[in-house]
């Protein structure tokens, strides 16, 4: 290997190369999450001002509160809703995007345009559109329907519409990464299996996903982790945790508890349970798809 | 082998990434609060010497930081050039820094950070937090006496921000609910557009009527929010909680089972079961406005601090607006409480920008600024002399719609239930009010006085839980 090649020359500068990164992850990263540990023992007033150590009192005061069991439970539910949705629905449309001849591009760029849209923004638009009262097309939907879609008040259709909107959201973020794993798929493959005479779902299901493995548990996780913290601009604009808390969120309570109900403390602990939780989570969706991901050898 | 060991440490390492990064985001974005408010604070410095000041000793620059957007906020901006130009050595840097809640928020970090604004407006049931938390100085103590004499000042607003007879902040944007209706479609159902209805069975009656007629769709509507529970209280005079609405000790018990509080309660819901109460959300301001003023409702509760606006808006939609006083069961009257907003100044800022904030107070609240203040936006003036001059000058024959408002205030008798409750976790308890209604409409299976009960006990959990806190 000649020295050419080689990026640095010394361990000293190595190490000065690092320095940018690294502060910058001390500083936002590693520093927030040191305060926000040490701040999850306090009990504070107004943005941590009189901090007074309690222990493990907010801990205590979260495992009993009913608010917060259920909050755990929504979050639980919504993730899996999102990420199977997200998942189910982004696959089949990026395997008509895969197939189709003419006008692919047009096809893929109306499929991706969802994640090119600031989050909030389409919450705001989106909350106008199914307005119960004032959306244009809640207005049509019951029309049609004859039903009323009255998502204000009831918790299980908020929930619902938060899921629709957020799998929506996150599809082209999908789309992105699975429309480039299929086409990665060597054609030889297509090929022979269509010699065989496998039919389209067959050949998605049992030649395809195994193949795009990888990619699919890489979405797993990143949608996982967008179902736990990503919907928050949602929540926070088109349903504010209501009704009678059916899309209180974890991330949404603990901004909430934090940011409007003043009780920093209590929302840093909670911070930290959610860490806990979507790390573990993680862990066990990569053991578990190490087992069954397909890597190629 | 190797490429299979390094995809599957990209999606690890991916992961943990995206989880620490998105983890650690609360704390983030108060850091970010913090930092642009050291910047602002930098830049104050740079500009010494842009107004052409007669003393020598250069210019103060003084920060205040608002919750005032759009064309009130840029009121606000030429208010503080204006105050420049005339005032020697002092320069207001008005800044808005979001909601009233991120306002707060800002100021509060500011504080720790060490660099907070000399004045920042916070909502008024912020009132008892701000004390709270102690990061501010009385306003009382930092106004030269000789610039203000407190009696020419309303005594309702004064009324709500004096705690234990002292004033901790100015009353600046101050307002109350009313409603608006609208003129055309009263006189299409066949309604005297002269003669709106006071009290709520006369609501009632009233949005059948339109109804029947075909010109709205429904009645009324107003945003699910807790101030008008707490408005119709006051007009029923039934203190919100107990201890004379926390001003003589912490709040500890909440009123919400009383016969008041039913009135309002079994009339908001039988308006929705009616279909006459078109439920536009939890504090949905802008929707409810839009639902009226696109004509889908004849009624709209709203807020005094938006006559100007609303009348343009009537104006541009084909319909004429008329201001009606907030409708109370049987006509009870006994007053209004004062909401908005007022201006806190931090105690840790130097001596020499107290001085300078307080120079500004006391010329904002003069009447000449509280009359421009008044008419452009609908939020009252706090000095009684801005609504006299007002009054010679015949404003009020020629704008009736803003009569209403200044009528409903005056005829607010004191009382402690018209001087507003005084809680430090009125955030929570806004909350609290406003799910328990969806709760109430949500479920026809659960009564009204059920609903109630469930209300008044997680209100006074949370009163509990705060004045452990506190104490």
């Amino acid at each position: 290997m000649s020295d050419f090649t080689k990026p640095y020359t010394s361990a000293t500068q190595a190490g000065l190369l690092l320095v940018p990164t690294l502060v910058v992850l001390v500083a936002f990263l590693y520093y927030p999450a040191v305060e926000t540990l040490r701040l999850s023992f306090f009990q504070t007033l107004l943005l941590g001002t009189k901090q007074q150590f309690v222990g493990l009192d907010n801990y205590v005061a979260l495992a009993t509160s009913a608010e917060y069991q259920k909050s755990i439970l929504v979050s639980f539910l919504f993730a899996a809703a999102v990420v199977v949705g997200a998942l189910v629905a982004s696959l089949f449309i990026s395997y008509l995007l895969f197939e189709v001849k003419a006008g692919a591009s047009g096809y893929l760029l109306a499929a991706i345009w969802p994640y090119a849209l600031p989050t909030a923004v389409a919450g705001t638009i989106l909350l106008f559109m199914l307005h119960p009262t004032l959306g244009i097309i809640t207005h049509y939907l019951e029309a049609l329907t004859g039903l009323t879609f009255d998502w204000f008040t009831s918790g299980p259709l908020a929930f619902f519409v938060l899921v629709v909107v957020a799998v929506w959201k996150q599809l082209g973020y999908n789309i992105i990464f699975l429309v480039a794993a299929l086409n990665n798929i060597p054609e030889t493959l297509t090929e022979s299996a269509q010699l065989d005479g496998v039919g389209r779902l067959t050949m998605l299901y049992r030649v395809y996903i195994p193949l795009i493995s990888p990619t699919l548990t890489f979405l797993v996780v990143m949608n996982t982790i967008y179902a736990f913290f990503g919907a928050f601009p949602l929540v926070d604009l088109m349903t504010s945790g209501g009704p009678n808390n059916a899309t209180n969120l974890l991330i949404f309570k603990l901004y909430r508890d934090a940011f409007e109900f003043s009780s920093l403390g209590q929302a840093s602990a909670e911070s930290m349970i959610l860490f806990g939780i979507v790390s573990l989570l993680m862990y066990v969706q990569l053991r578990f798809s190490d087992r069954h991901a397909h890597y190629g050898a | 082998m190797t490429n299979r060991n390094t995809r599957r440490t990209f999606i690890r390492t991916v992961g943990a990434a995206g989880i620490a990064g998105l983890a650690g985001c609360s704390q983030g974005g108060q850091e970010q609060t913090q930092d642009s408010g050291g910047e602002s604070g930098s830049g104050g410095s740079t500009e010494t010497g842009t107004t052409a000041g007669s003393g020598s000793s250069g210019t103060t620059t003084i920060k205040f930081w608002h919750a005032m957007g759009g064309d009130i906020g840029k009121l606000i901006d030429s208010l503080a050039n204006e105050f420049e130009q005339q005032a020697d050595g002092i320069s207001v840097e008005a800044t808005q820094k979001g909601s009233y809640r991120e306002t707060l928020n800002a100021t509060t970090s500011a504080v720790q950070a060490g660099n907070p604004p000399a004045i920042s407006q916070i909502f008024e049931i912020g009132t008892q937090l701000a004390i709270d938390s102690g990061v501010f100085a009385p306003i009382e103590d930092i106004i030269p006496e000789d610039k203000v004499d407190f009696d020419n000042y309303l005594d309702s607003v004064l009324n709500y921000y004096r705690i234990d007879g002292k004033l901790h902040s100015m009353p600046f944007n101050s307002s109350n609910a009313i409603f608006y209706y609208n003129k055309n479609a009263f006189e299409e159902a066949g309604l005297d557009p002269e003669s709106p209805p006071t009290t709520y069975q006369g609501v009632m009656d009233a949005s059948i009527e339109l109804t029947d007629a075909g010109v709205v769709d429904k009645g009324t509507t107003w945003p699910n929010h807790s101030w008008f529970v707490e408005q119709w209280f006051a007009e029923q005079n039934q203190p919100f909680v107990n201890n004379n609405n926390g001003r003589d000790g912490r709040a500890t018990e909440a009123h919400f089972e009383s016969d008041a509080s039913k009135n309002i309660f079994d009339w908001w819901t039988d308006l929705y079961e009616k279909g006459q109460y078109l439920n536009p959300g939890i504090e949905a301001w802008s929707e409810a406005q839009q639902a009226f003023l696109t004509q889908k409702t004849g009624m709209l509760g709203y807020s005094t601090s938006s006559i100007a606006p609303m009348t343009d808006g009537a104006k541009k939609n084909g319909f004429e607006l008329g201001t009606m006083r907030l409708p109370t069961p049987g006509g009870k009257r006994q007053g209004v409480v004062i909401g908005g907003a007022s201006l806190w100044a931090p105690k840790s800022v130097s001596d020499e920008k107290k001085a300078a904030a307080g120079e500004f107070l006391a010329w904002l609240t003069k009447p000449e600024q509280q009359k421009r203040w008044h008419t452009n936006t609908g939020y009252f003036p706090v000095r009684k002399e801005a609504i006299s001059q007002l009054e010679d000058d015949g404003f009020y024959e020629e704008n009736p719609n803003f009569r209403t408002a200044i009528d409903q205030l005056r005829e607010t008798k004191d009382s402690p239930a018209t001087r507003g409750a005084l809680m430090g976790t009125f955030t929570k308890v806004r909350t609290t009010v406003e799910e328990g209604y969806v709760n109430m409409i949500q479920n026809s299976n659960q009564s009204v006085s059920d609903g109630l009960a469930t209300i008044d006990s997680q209100v006074e959990d949370a009163l509990t839980s705060y004045n452990k806190k506190v104490n």
